[in-house]
C-alpha cells in the first residue's frame, strides 16, 4: 500500500505560532502590563519574530527559506534564531517607554515562549477560558468546580498553591486533598490538572 | 524504578536475512553466558551503511518482509526506488522468502524518490507516516537516510536526529539505509553525512565488497579470480551485545541475502 503524502496545513502552523505570541504577552507581564508602559508597537516585531522560531521549529525551515517566506533579511532571521532567551527576558525588565524592540529581544523572547509551550506552559487567560466553556459545554460538573477555583493562580503551580484553592472541594464524591496528594508537581497548566485528576477519578 | 519500568523488554526482531539473527546476544540469566537474541533488538535505530551493490537495499527489503510475514507492519520509506518499482523487487523477494503476496499489504510505502515533498519538507514525511501508525506498523524503514539531505549534507546530523526521534516515540523498531562517498574507508562507519549517522542511530553495520584481482586475494577468500567477495561487520549496538567478527556475506542466486561464518573460519 502506497501512502499519500499528506503535507503539514499551514494553519498548524499559524496556530502555534499565536500561541506563541500570546505566551510572550504573558512572559512581559500579561496585556495590562503591556498596555500599561506603551509597549503595544512591539506587537509586529513580536509576531514576526514568533513566526520565524515557529518555521524553524516546526517547519524544519532554514534560514534563507524564512528570510523569503516573512519578507526579511537573512541576518535579520539568523539575530531572531540566535537570540538568548534568558538575556531577551532580562532586557525586557529594563526598557524604556516606547523603547522599540530590538530583533534579538524579540527573537529572544519568543524562542522563550515557544520553549514553554512545548512544556505545556501555555498562556492561561485564553486557555483558561476556553476550558471553562469546554467543561461547561460537555457538562463536566467537577472540571467546571476545579477551573472556577483556580482562576487567576499562577502556573506552573505546586501542592500548597492547588490545596488553598481546592481545599473543602468534594471531586465526584472524593476529597480534593486526597487527590491532590497523588498529582506529580509541579502542574504545568489548568489542562494539566484537569488531565492528572481525571486519571486518578477514573481509577 | 519508573524508568525500569517504561524500559522495552529486551528482545530480537528477527531480521529476514539468514545467520544475521544469530550475531545479536543477550546474556542468559542463569549462566550469564551469552546467548542469540534473534534478531535486532526491538526497538532499535539500526544504520546500515555500504557502497553501492553491497546488498544494503536487499537487507532492508528483508527485514520489512519478514515483518510483514510475523503479521507486524512496516513503513518503508523509498528515496531512491519510485514504490512500482520497490513493489516489484518486493514481490520478488517475498516468492523467494516462500511468503504469500498478501503479506506485502503490511508494507506501508512513503514514496519519497517520486514525491520531492516527502524528502525535502520532514513535517510532510511525519505526518505521512503517522497516517501508517494508524495501521499498525511497528517497524520503520528508511532506503536511504541519504535521500533526506541530498545536496546538503551539512544537515545531516539535524535530519538523522529528527528520524531516530519519531522512530523512538512511536517504538518503532527501525532500520535505515545509508551510502558511503567514494573517499569513505569500505568497512568503517562513516558515511554520508560524516560520522553522524552511524553517532546517532543505536547500531551501525557495514557492508562491503572485494573485487578478486590478485592470487593472494583470491588465496586469502578462497575464491576465483574476478569475482566479489561480499562482507558484513556490526560496528557497535548500544542496546545489546553483538558479534564483532567480519563474516562473509552472499547474494543467493534466488536473489537474496546471506551472512557466511567470519572470515578465518570459512
Amino acid at each position: 500500500m502506497v501512502l499519500t503524502p499528506r503535507p503539514l496545513e499551514e494553519r498548524d502552523l499559524e496556530a502555534t505560532v499565536l500561541r506563541v505570541f500570546l505566551k510572550v504577552i504573558d512572559l512581559v507581564g500579561g496585556p495590562k502590563a503591556l498596555a500599561e508602559k506603551k509597549r503595544l508597537t512591539w506587537a509586529g516585531s513580536l509576531m514576526t519574530a514568533a513566526y520565524a522560531v515557529v518555521l524553524a521549529q516546526e517547519g524544519m525551515k532554514g534560514e534563507e527559506a524564512i528570510a523569503k517566506e516573512l519578507g526579511l533579511s537573512s541576518a535579520a532571521v539568523r539575530q531572531i534564531l540566535r537570540a538568548d532567551p534568558e538575556a531577551a527576558l532580562k532586557r525586557v525588565q529594563e526598557l524604556g517607554e516606547g523603547e522599540r524592540l530590538r530583533t534579538h529581544v524579540a527573537g529572544g523572547l519568543a524562542k522563550a515562549a515557544y520553549r514553554a509551550i512545548r512544556q505545556g506552559q501555555e498562556e492561561p487567560r485564553v486557555l483558561g477560558y476556553f476550558l471553562e466553556r469546554f467543561v461547561e459545554m460537555m457538562g463536566i460538573p467537577w472540571a467546571v468546580l476545579v477551573l472556577k477555583a483556580v482562576k487567576g493562580l499562577d502556573f506552573p503551580a505546586d501542592k500548597e498553591a492547588l490545596l488553598a484553592r481546592l481545599k473543602g472541594l468534594r471531586l465526584l464524591d472524593q476529597p480534593a486533598e486526597a487527590l491532590l496528594e497523588r498529582l506529580e508537581y509541579p502542574v504545568r497548566s489548568p489542562a494539566d490538572l484537569l488531565h492528572q485528576l481525571r486519571l486518578h477519578l477514573e481509577a | 524504578m519508573e524508568l525500569s519500568a517504561k524500559a522495552p523488554p529486551l528482545e530480537g526482531v528477527p531480521t529476514g536475512v539468514k545467520g544475521l539473527d544469530e550475531l545479536f546476544f543477550t546474556l542468559d540469566p542463569k549462566t550469564l553466558k551469552p546467548k542469540p537474541l534473534g534478531g535486532f533488538p526491538r526497538g532499535a535505530a539500526v544504520h546500515v551503511t555500504g557502497v553501492s551493490d553491497t546488498g544494503k537495499s536487499l537487507l532492508a527489503e528483508q527485514f520489512a518482509l519478514k515483518q510483514a510475514e510475523r503479521g507486524e507492519g512496516v513503513l518503508f520509506v523509498t528515496t531512491e526506488a519510485p514504490a512500482p518499482l520497490l513493489v516489484q523487487g518486493l514481490k520478488l523477494r517475498a516468492r523467494a522468502m516462500g511468503l504469500k503476496e498478501k503479506a506485502l499489504e503490511r508494507v506501508l510505502i512513503a514514496d519519497a524518490a517520486t514525491h520531492a515533498v516527502l524528502r525535502e519538507d520532514l513535517p510532510t514525511l511525519f505526518a505521512t507516516l503517522e497516517e501508517g501508525l494508524q495501521n499498525g506498523a511497528r517497524h520503520l524503514v528508511v532506503d536511504s537516510l541519504t535521500g533526506l539531505y541530498e545536496a546538503k549534507e551539512i544537515a545531516a546530523r539535524q535530519v538523522v536526529r529528527q528520524v531516530y526521534a519519531f522512530s523512538k516515540r512511536f517504538g518503532l523498531t527501525a532500520l535505515m539505509v545509508s551510502q558511503k562517498r567514494s573517499g569513505h574507508e569500505e568497512l568503517s562507519a562513516e558515511a554520508a553525512g560524516g560520522y553522524a549517522v552511524s553517532h546517532i542511530l543505536d547500531a551501525t553495520l557495514v557492508l562491503a565488497k572485494v573485487l578478486v584481482m590478485s592470487p593472494a586475494l583470491a588465496k586469502l577468500y578462497r575464491v576465483g579470480l574476478g569475482e566479489v567477495v561480499r562482507l558484513l561487520r556490526i560496528d557497535g549496538c548500544r542496546l545489546s551485545g553483538h558479534d564483532t567478527r567480519t563474516h562473509l556475506l552472499y547474494i543467493r542466486p534466488e536473489g537474496l541475502l546471506e551472512v557466511g561464518p567470519p572470515l578465518g573460519e570459512h
